[in-house]
């Protein structure tokens, strides 16, 4: 693209009267491009209010948000020159951005005062944002709080599933659920149904408005069946009265053909003799005709031998009779196939709507929702115009401008909702200015039911209602020329990808380069040796040939990584070029099966790497090291757990010091070690084990998780002790993950549990959750100098300037048995098909077909993902993979071959590459070690600074007894007292609180001595808790002081009776003789004194000094 | 404030960091003559909390002792006052909405308890602000369609129909005056006897009722208000240009700043203001740590943490704790984040769950409970009842554990779960008044000595008197609700009710921001000071919107903002040591600073040459300056162990597994057979692969025993005893988890297909002979040591000519077998079991029993050498073992993936 087309393609899209649909391609700068487009809007006059922009990470949206901040504050205070050549790259014109010049310094103050502010967010709270102000009737759940990880709910579902059905195993749930188990198995039961939970906004869409909605599915099912679901196909076939001469006749012919054949014809025969043939008659008749898996007719031909057994006329006979019973079997087969199916679906549908229902149950009960729901509400809210109509009204913020990232992205669901929006807008004469951006080839979200072809419908219905243009960028930013080379010519020779626009190359100076590595192959190792050729596992570890084959490739990475940052220059993104570093190598996978294997190889090369693996934190070492601990203390017999703790660092217990507690005595090694501690032998580790456990043992859930695993960091010198044990290539990963696993403790202790068996439970729960529901490993705050391992699905919206694909021979996923086949074509409102699969053998003819086009689909999915992962890359992309079978098709494959094709090379046995200038420098200084130098700090922070205190409950101020008893005693004192019961519910106070203090007023007020003091009219004046401040401005608070003619009084109380304790009382004194101090020198010319009161009734005058 | 001129109040403008001293100025003049006793006077506060600062600022006004003016704020000044009439609670005016609500039944999906609640507030603000709702509901939906600017909807019909209906509906409540009316009755009240002058201390919002008030008394005797003036002082301008009144001229940012500039020629805010943007929660917490330490090492002694981040703030208090500093946490914390309120949870869970496994020991655990048992003595019961919880493998129901207890013998167990079920019977199921469940509450746990329990901690006893006061709110509540809504709307009150530990005396304070309202710190760190969080969404709300708020005439979010702003001015005009920190980002994601910040922070750059208020040095501080603790001996890099074998603890007799561990990884052998280690059972709720092989065993020893040959017995026959004997089998698993008769199911799917095996077996002349065979042979070592060698065969199969083989069953798939099988002398389970035998036999194999499919992988080996080389290199690796030989931790990944060893070898972390 050259920089008039970018020039027209930006004035297009960013004029804010028009609206657009831009298919932009990897690293085209669609960010860029959409926040320019908001500054255009805003400057155009727009509210911030009236703009919404959706997209699909929290990320995004977060990194959309700072990037207009920032933008929007360089306008407001760069030079002018400067803001004004921002504006015109932007598309305005020279003279418009001068003129626009004060408007635009504005808008950043705009932006931070708006009220509603602008709307920059997800799907999800966008939706989330709609359901909380629904109508009240909407049906909506109201004050809810999202899941944002189901695994235990879905968990507890099932469980509350099943024993409901035990209740009654009649219903045809629990029937169902008989039959699946059967067929399936257990866990193939469970994914099948957990599938049906997961698409179960397709399913209420499927069935919506119905009542009957198991029995509409099935019916639909059936109208799609070659035979009714109940036809009795058997009793059909064997019926036919054509088909049984057929097989009388066909069994006369196999009689006389070879031996084998013979062996067929008893067969059959057998099946003429059955009165009331079966299934399995059936089932034979088929595998004589068919082969053992009855997947395919049997081979019969022609030949000169066979015609001279059967006479030619026999043999063509023969072999019509083959093709004809064949046919019949094969119709029949298919009609069993259906009925199967139609009968597994049958019970997986009750099934699924009983576990739904359990389901939703426990989430209404907990008032909780989660993501599906949110979809689902929102779309079915905004789907009642009325109801869109009031949402229009309702929400502060009244949209104007619509802008959509990453459109691919979108599911049927978020389309659907999105479309009634507009609609209500429409309908309300406020049509809104669209702006759509995505990149059909950048779907791979499919198992999140991201549909691309929504795409092309959308880019349809937007330029019918919104007359919205289509624009295409294909100029990457990003990518250096070698690389948009090879990826050219992959997808362009691709048939799935037809269309494909040729990319160009915006920096087409930058060096590049794209390597394909050979397939590594495993090193024969010698045969192993020992007692008759036996192995001694004592000498000699055992081998396994792919592990080993995998450990070459990832010794081949390590070598490679090696080289890199101590040659490569890279592009510093000033037109300069810098020493590569590791953080500038980001490590792609496609799947995490075998990141272990890669992980081990850097560790052992030093080289230091962070892996963000999705759910990945409880099965650290780290973490599970934590749990250990947790565990221990939470169930102190637990010998594994101990021993786990001991060995980890934050102990450092060698393998002597377990073997000295297996070989003591006692009847847990926690006992055992309790006892050897106070050994004089024992190993400092064991001592220092020992005395820190017994302190948190202690402590055991009487402190919240988080603040118990704190003392553990702190007392244990968690941190320094982990940095200082594992290697250094980790160490930055594993203090990650170390702080995460607090924080994580923390959050969760938010929530409703936070006791230690019950947080260990939901450890439990949570690390056999699939990914998405687990705890991410820790993100370094910065990454520092490390590489990157990632999945392509998680380096979505990233780059690096060398980019290394692992693994790139591995065939594509399977796909997977017990799952959910959903057909909702793009622009229906409901999908067209719903329905259950399991085994391959089990699947009707429809969904084979089905199935087919999912295979098409899946496969056009896996090359989005590979031209994701390959467009990550700004200057280097590096293929390597370990060989074996099927690789034909494989990433390395198709790779190979575009390298192949764009250099002209030929032989593909060795690396390969298409470069454009140099990366490598030739110089082999290892890379400047960056030692950042320790400030200095106070020493004193490094050590304990003992600050407050603890007091008791009636030293802390606050509702305390003296301020409570005078309340009381003033109450009762007065002319109307109220009786104990309102003045308990006045005070607020619970009986056990108030008895005591009742107690103690009627005792004093049955003192006549007393009366002078409490009751009104008998005094000048009284004054309680009256506040004062004595001549060192020391703030006081004096219980009661009660002003009589000729003196003052200071009354003091105190709880209990007259103290025999000599030392408590003269506290007492010191404390009123303060009081009396500091009324005296208020009032020097009238007499004070002071008395303490008790509640007993007891008093005791204070003597002056 | 009124700002009318027939106002007899008199205003006083003051700078907001100097309102205590001016305050205090005014009163001791204003009261001279009845120096040193101003009891009579009254200085109301917007916060309890500023009052100690008023105090101090008297004294040194005085500069004498003084009895001090009362000061306390409005509504605690007014609750003094007694009314005739019972006031409505809150509680008790959330259960009447609630009724009314479930009664007309127009909300079928929604959260009554949370309507309610939202509902009560609505109302109390339209009393508060003097609203008064048309009389007919057309004429509020009327004003309701103005106010959104519609004219179209249902949901707004039902929206005004509700609101009007039920605010009626309270209004004519005349059993309880409405507690807003009857604030505003007790201010009418005071008015009556209240002759003292009045000193207002920065009071806002005021409700028309309040201000009404303060009119009055004002006619009676003299009423100073004293408010914060902006813009006063050099960094009072610079927070003025910073959050201009919008209603000011809209002056551009680089205006103000030269404005800014001109006013002060150095920065007013530098090295008072401080920004620190952390990378993750954790830096955040440990920038506050430090810095507040950094001020307490400086001496300074009254530093205010304030808080808008709660768990950020929670870390931060940990970390200040490993030094020893307590913070005074005045903000509390939600007693649903308590350990107190939790054991309540754990208890009604017990009682709702049918007193689950996980629910009770997590009960039983909890430190509250059964207080009244010595603590050591109580702990060792639980102990005992976990162990024997986890081995006799009890799910649930209580009847369960205590037959199991009484099984055990255990009489402190049994008391325990004896006291649980007398406490689970207060709580048996109905429909019940709120209160009387608070009731049932109370009884039931003074039963399981919770009562107790919380009685001795803190935040117990707030707890216990906030259930008292909730019951005896409700005492009037006639609505009967089932358990699961009481509970529901006892976790609502949990939630919103906060514990706040007043224990604690300390320099550190942990405050809101509105309860920093005019106090005085010595430095003042803001944490969470994000977008999120300041100003922040604030709750929408279920009703109406912000244009419909403002027309109504009930505060909207822009009085929230402009509350905030003041709040933020008069802490920033107060103290000249402020520090704010928020995430920078978050889990990687870029998080934006509080806008008002924003805006400052450019306002400063441009008046000031672009020098930013970030602390940029802290970052790199922070390591150096956490508190040590004692690290002990650091410890070594790891590396792939190696113990030498230890002869004292390794075992004179082998098995089939053990010896199948020492060849897959010797580390783990040594683990799992000389250390004696092993993973501790869960309850199991349900059965896992290996028990149903187990019984899956069990079912075919039986048939085989009793029916020797069976091809006699005939297919049908045959498929129908093992059935039979399978229903029978998994009968128990089953009763305890329905979901057990998945397993069944898949056995029973494989009956038919075993017994056509079974059949062509014995067509092949072998018979079933034995089964479950315990066995056990002695190896003489090449030392000469006898060791013996033990295990249990599945199946002796005999076979023509006196031939035998020996089976195993597997529940694996067959290529997965095969696999196992391929290398000679790797798995040592069959070829041991040929050397158990004692005798040569013709062929070992495994039967594989997996979805529909039977079938033998035969290893193909030389079965007349293999046992016997196997048998040696045992007795070899015997005696090297004897010999103190080193067991190297060495598995391959699939062997380490199912390794419980994995924490005590160490793999992850090998260089
Ligand atoms: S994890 Fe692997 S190396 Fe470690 S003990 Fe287990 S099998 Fe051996």
């Amino acid at each position: 693209m050259s920089g008039v087309d970018r020039e027209n393609l930006n004035r297009a899209a960013l004029d804010p009267g028009a609206s657009v649909v831009i298919e932009a391609c990897a690293g085209s700068g669609k960010t860029w491009l959409l926040v320019s487009r908001i500054v255009r809007l805003l400057l155009e006059g727009a509210a911030p209010s009236e703009i919404l922009s959706v997209t699909f990470t929290r990320k995004a949206a977060q990194e959309m948000a700072a990037r207009l901040h920032e933008w929007l504050h360089h306008i407001a205070t760069a030079p002018e020159e400067e803001v004004i050549d921002f504006l015109v790259e932007r598309s305005v014109s020279r003279q418009q951005a001068v003129a626009l010049l004060p408007r635009a310094r504005s808008l950043y103050e705009q932006l931070l005062t708006a009220q509603p502010p602008i709307t920059i967010t997800t799907f999800h709270s966008w939706f989330m944002q709609l359901l909380r102000r629904a109508p009240l009737d909407a049906g909506v759940p109201g004050d809810v709080t999202l899941v944002e990880q189901t695994a235990a709910l879905v968990d507890e579902a099932w469980e509350r599933f099943a024993s409901g059905l035990s209740g009654d195993l009649q219903s045809p749930a629990a029937r169902g659920l008989t039959l699946l188990f059967r067929e399936c198995g257990l866990d193939n039961t469970r994914r099948l149904l957990t599938a049906f939970l997961r698409r179960r906004a397709e399913w209420w869409a499927y069935v919506r408005d119905s009542d009957r909605p198991v029995e509409v599915a099935l019916a639909r099912l059936a109208a799609r069946m070659s035979m009714a679901p109940d036809a009795d196909v058997i009793a059909g076939f064997f019926g036919d009265a054509e088909i049984r001469k057929m097989i009388l006749e066909y069994t006369d012919l196999l009689d006389r053909n070879t031996p084998s054949d013979r062996r067929l014809a008893a067969e059959l025969r057998q099946v003429q003799g059955a009165e009331m043939p079966r299934r399995d008659d059936f089932e034979r008749v088929r595998d004589v005709l068919y082969t053992a898996t009855g997947a395919a007719l049997r081979s019969r031909k022609a030949s000169a031998a066979q015609a001279a057994r059967l006479g030619p006329d026999g043999e063509a006979r023969l072999l019509e009779m083959h093709a004809r019973l064949g046919e019949h079997v094969g119709a029949a087969s298919e009609a069993l196939c259906d009925q199967d199916s139609y009968r597994l679906n049958e019970a997986g549908l009750h099934c699924g709507v009983a576990l739904l229902k359990a389901y939703q149950s426990l989430k209404s009960e907990r008032q909780a929702i989660d993501y599906g729901d949110i979809e689902w509400h929102a779309c079915e809210l905004l789907r009642v115009s009325d109801h869109a109509a009031y949402m229009h009204c309702k929400l502060d913020a009244r949209y104007r401008h619509i802008l959509v990232d990453e459109f691919q992205d979108t599911n049927p669901l978020q389309w659907l909702a999105l479309q009634s929006w507009l609609h209500a807008s429409a309908e309300a004469d406020s049509r809104p200015s669209l702006f759509v951006v995505g990149d059909p080839k950048q779907s791979i979200y499919r198992f999140r039911r991201a549909e691309a072809r929504l795409f092309g419908l959308a880019q349809d219905y937007l330029a019918r209602e919104f007359a919205a243009r289509r624009l295409a960028q294909n100029e990457s930013r990003r990518c250096a020329q070698p690389v948009i080379n090879v990826v050219n010519r992959l997808f362009g020779a691709e048939p799935s990808f037809a269309g494909y626009a040729e990319h160009t190359a915006h920096h087409r100076e930058t060096p590049g380069m794209v390597e394909v590595l050979p397939l590594a192959v495993a090193e024969e190792v010698e045969a192993a040796t020992g007692v008759s050729g036996l192995r001694n596992p004592l000498q000699m570890p055992l081998h396994d040939a792919e592990d080993r084959r995998r450990d070459e490739e990832a010794a081949l990475l390590a070598r490679h990584v090696n080289h890199i940052v101590s040659h490569w220059l890279v592009d510093d993104g000033h037109g300069g070029l810098r020493k590569a570093r590791h953080a500038d190598i980001m490590l792609l996978v496609r799947r995490r099966t075998h990141l272990a294997v890669y992980e081990r190889a850097l560790r052992h090369a030093g080289i230091p790497f962070v892996t963000s693996r999705q759910g990945g934190l409880l099965d650290t070492l780290e973490a599970q090291d934590l749990i250990a601990v947790l565990r221990f203390l939470s169930s102190p017999f637990s010998d594994l757990d101990l021993a786990h703790a001991l060995r980890s660092p934050l102990f450092d217990a060698n393998d002597e010091d377990l073997v000295a507690i297996a070989s003591a005595t006692g009847e847990s090694w926690w006992r055992r070690l309790c006892v050897l501690a106070t050994d004089s032998a024992c190993s400092p580790a064991l001592v220092r084990a020992h005395e820190l456990l017994s302190r948190w043992l202690d402590r055991a859930d009487a402190l919240p998780v988080h603040d118990q695993l704190d003392r553990i960091y702190f007392e244990g010198a968690l941190l320094e002790r982990y940095a200082c044990a594992v290697p250094e290539a980790m160490r930055g990963a594993v203090a990650a993950n170390l702080q995460a696993f607090i924080r994580h403790a923390l959050d969760a202790d938010a929530g409703r549990y936070p006791s230690l068996p019950r947080f260990i439970a939901e450890l439990g729960d949570l690390r056999s959750a699939p990914a998405e529901d687990a705890p991410d490993e820790g993100i370094i705050g910065d990454a520092g100098n490390a590489l990157r391992i990632l999945t392509v699905h998680g380096a979505k919206g990233l780059e690096s300037p060398v980019v290394w694909l692992l693994d790139a021979a591995a065939g594509q996923e399977p796909v997977r048995g017990y799952d959910v086949l959903v057909q909702w074509p793009p622009q229906d409102d409901r999908p067209s098909i719903f329905s259950l699969r399991t085994r391959k053998a089990l699947l009707s003819a429809a969904q084979c077909a089905q199935m087919e086009e999912e295979a098409a689909l899946a496969e056009r999915e896996d090359l989005n993902l590979l031209y994701v992962a390959m467009t990550r890359a700004r200057q280097a992309l590096i293929v390597s993979g370990v060989a074996g079978r099927g690789q034909d098709t494989s990433w390395h494959a198709r790779i190979q071959r575009a390298v192949c094709a764009a250099s002209g090379i030929k032989s593909a046995d060795v690396s390969i590459r298409v470069a454009h200038g140099a990366m490598a420098e030739g110089d082999s200084r290892p890379p400047a070690v960056d030692v950042a130098a320790m400030p200095a700090v106070d020493p004193r922070l490094g050590e304990a600074l003992p600050t407050g205190r603890r007091i008791s409950e009636a030293e802390g101020e606050g509702l305390s007894f003296g301020t409570r008893f005078h309340w009381l005693l003033e109450r009762l004192t007065a002319a109307d007292a109220p009786g104990a019961g309102a003045l308990q519910a006045m005070l607020g106070i619970t009986t056990a609180e108030f008895a005591p203090l009742w107690e103690a007023a009627q005792r004093l007020l049955a003192r006549p001595e007393l009366v002078r003091f409490l009751r009104p009219g008998k005094y000048l004046r009284a004054v309680n808790e009256a506040a004062c401040v004595d001549a060192a401005g020391g703030l006081r608070r004096i219980d009661r002081l009660v002003e009589f003619e000729d003196e003052l009084w200071v009354l003091d109380y105190k709880a209990g009776a007259l103290p025999q304790d000599a030392q408590l009382l003269a506290r007492y004194e010191t404390q009123v003789a303060g009081y009396l101090e500091a009324v005296r020198q208020m009032y020097p010319h009238k007499p004070v004194r002071a008395m303490l009161v008790f509640s007993s009734g007891d008093t005791l005058e204070i003597a002056t000094a | 404030m009124p700002e009318a001129t027939d106002s007899r109040i008199i205003c006083h403008r003051v700078p907001a960091g100097e309102l205590p001293q001016r305050i205090a100025a005014c009163v001791i003049d204003q009261e001279r003559q009845r120096l040193p006793d101003l009891g009579h006077a009254m200085i109301l506060l917007p916060v309890q909390g500023a009052a100690a600062d008023i105090a101090r600022a008297m004294h040194q006004a005085a500069g004498r002792p003084l009895l001090l003016p009362q000061l306390t704020t409005l509504r605690l000044w007014a609750s003094q006052v007694v009314l005739d009439r019972p006031v409505a609670t809150r509680t008790a005016r959330e259960a009447l909405l609630y009724e009314a609500l479930a009664g007309r039944g127009w909300l079928p999906a929604a959260d009554l308890w949370a309507v309610s609640r939202e509902l009560t507030t609505l109302f109390e603000e339209l009393t508060r602000h003097a609203v008064i709702l048309p009389a007919t509901v057309r004429d509020f939906a009327a004003q309701l369609e103005l106010a959104y600017r519609t004219r179209r909807g249902a949901a707004l019909q039902l929206e005004a129909r509700l609101v009007h209906e039920l605010w009626h509906l309270v209004a004519a409540d005349t059993a309880a005056l409405d507690p807003e009316a009857a604030y505003q009755m007790r201010l009418t009240q005071l008015l009556r006897t209240w002759r003292g002058p009045l000193y207002l201390a920065g009071l806002k919002d005021l409700s028309p009722a309040e201000k009404e008030f303060l009119e009055a008394c004002a006619a009676q005797a003299p009423v100073h208000s004293f408010e914060c003036a902006t813009g006063v002082g050099r960094r009072g301008l610079a927070l003025a240009l910073a959050w201009p009144d919008s209603a000011q001229a809209p002056e551009t940012l680089p205006d103000r700043a030269a404005a800014l500039r001109s006013a002060a020629e150095s920065s007013p805010l530098q090295g008072r203001l401080r920004f620190f943007g952390a990378t993750s929660a954790e830096q955040e917490a440990q920038a506050a740590d430090v810095t507040v330490r950094e001020w307490l090492l400086e001496g300074r002694r009254r530093i205010a943490v304030i808080v808008l981040d709660r768990l950020v703030a929670r870390r931060a208090r940990a970390l200040l704790e490993r030094a020893g500093v307590l913070v005074r946490d005045e903000a509390g914390w939600a007693f649903s984040t308590t350990s107190a309120a939790t054991v309540i949870g754990r208890w009604l869970d017990v009682a709702s769950g049918d007193c689950y496994h996980r629910d009770l020991l997590d009960l039983v655990k909890s430190p509250f409970a059964f207080h009244d048992w010595p603590r050591e003595q109580r702990q060792q019961a639980v102990l005992r009842l976990e162990r024997e919880v986890r081995d006799a493998g009890v799910i649930s129901g209580l009847p369960q554990f205590l037959a199991l207890a009484e099984e055990r013998g255990d009489a402190e167990v049994r008391q325990m779960l004896v006291r649980v079920q007398r406490g689970l019977a207060e709580l048996s199921r109905g429909r019940r008044p709120l209160q009387r469940w608070m009731q049932a509450l109370h009884n039931s746990l003074a039963e399981i000595g919770v009562h107790d329990g919380l009685l001795a901690d803190a935040a117990g006893q707030q707890l216990l008197a906030l259930l008292e006061r909730l019951a005896t709110e409700l005492t009037a509540s006639k609505l009967a609700v089932s358990f699961a809504e009481w509970r529901r709307w006892l976790s609502g009150e949990l939630e919103g009710a906060t514990f706040v530990d007043r224990r604690i005396e300390s320099p550190v304070v942990f405050l809101s921001l509105p309860a920093a309202r005019l106090r005085i710190f010595d430095a003042v760190l803001m944490l969470g000071a994000d977008a999120a969080h300041l100003p922040g969404a604030g709750n929408p709300g279920l009703f109406f919107n912000q244009g419909v708020r403002a027309q109504l005439g009930l505060p909207t979010q822009m009085d929230r903002i402009a509350d905030v702003e003041d709040a933020l001015t008069g802490l920033l005009a107060s103290s000249d040591s402020v520090m704010l920190t928020w995430q920078r980002t978050i889990d990687g994601e870029p998080n934006l600073l509080s806008p008002q910040f924003e805006r400052l922070d450019a306002l400063h750059r441009l008046a000031y040459e672009d020098k930013g208020l970030e602390d940029l040095a802290l970052a790199a501080r922070l390591a150096a300056a956490a508190v040590r603790s004692d690290t002990g001996a650091l410890p070594a890099a790891t590396a792939a162990p190696a113990p030498a074998a230890s002869r004292q603890l390794l075992p004179e007799a082998i098995s089939a597994s053990a010896y199948s561990a020492l060849m897959a990884c010797p580390y783990q052998f040594h683990a799992r057979y000389l250390l004696g280690l092993a993973e501790i059972d869960d309850v199991q709720e349900l059965i896992e692969k290996a028990d149903y092989g187990r019984i899956v065993h069990d079912v075919l020893h039986a048939f085989h025993k009793n029916n020797p040959r069976t091809a006699t017995l005939g297919t049908a026959e045959a498929c129908a005893k093992l059935e039979q004997l399978s229903v029978a089998a998994f009968a128990a698993a089953v009763s305890r988890n329905y979901l057990a008769q998945a397993w069944l199911e898949r056995w029973r799917s494989l009956i038919p297909a075993y017994v056509d095996w079974q059949c062509a077996r014995e067509a092949e002349g072998w018979r079933w002979h034995d089964g479950e065979a315990r066995r056990e042979i002695t190896i003489t070592t090449p030392s000469g040591v006898l060791l013996r060698l033990y295990g249990r065969i599945d199946r002796i199969d005999a076979g023509p000519e006196g031939a035998v083989a020996v089976i195993d069953y597997k529940t694996q798939r067959q290529d997965l077998l095969r696999r196992k099988a391929e290398l000679a002398g790797e798995d040592v389970q069959l070829p041991v079991y040929a050397l158990l035998w004692g005798g040569p036999v013709a062929a070992a194999l495994f039967l594989s029993l997996e979805q529909e499919k039977v079938g033998a992988v035969a290893p193909e080996v030389d079965w007349a050498q293999l046992p016997a080389a196997v048998g040696a290199r045992l007795g070899e690796l015997y005696d090297a073992l004897r010999a103190g030989a080193a067991l190297p931790a060495q598995g391959i990944d699939v062997t380490c993936n199912y390794c419980d060893m994995r924490g005590l070898c160490r793999r992850n972390y090998w260089p």
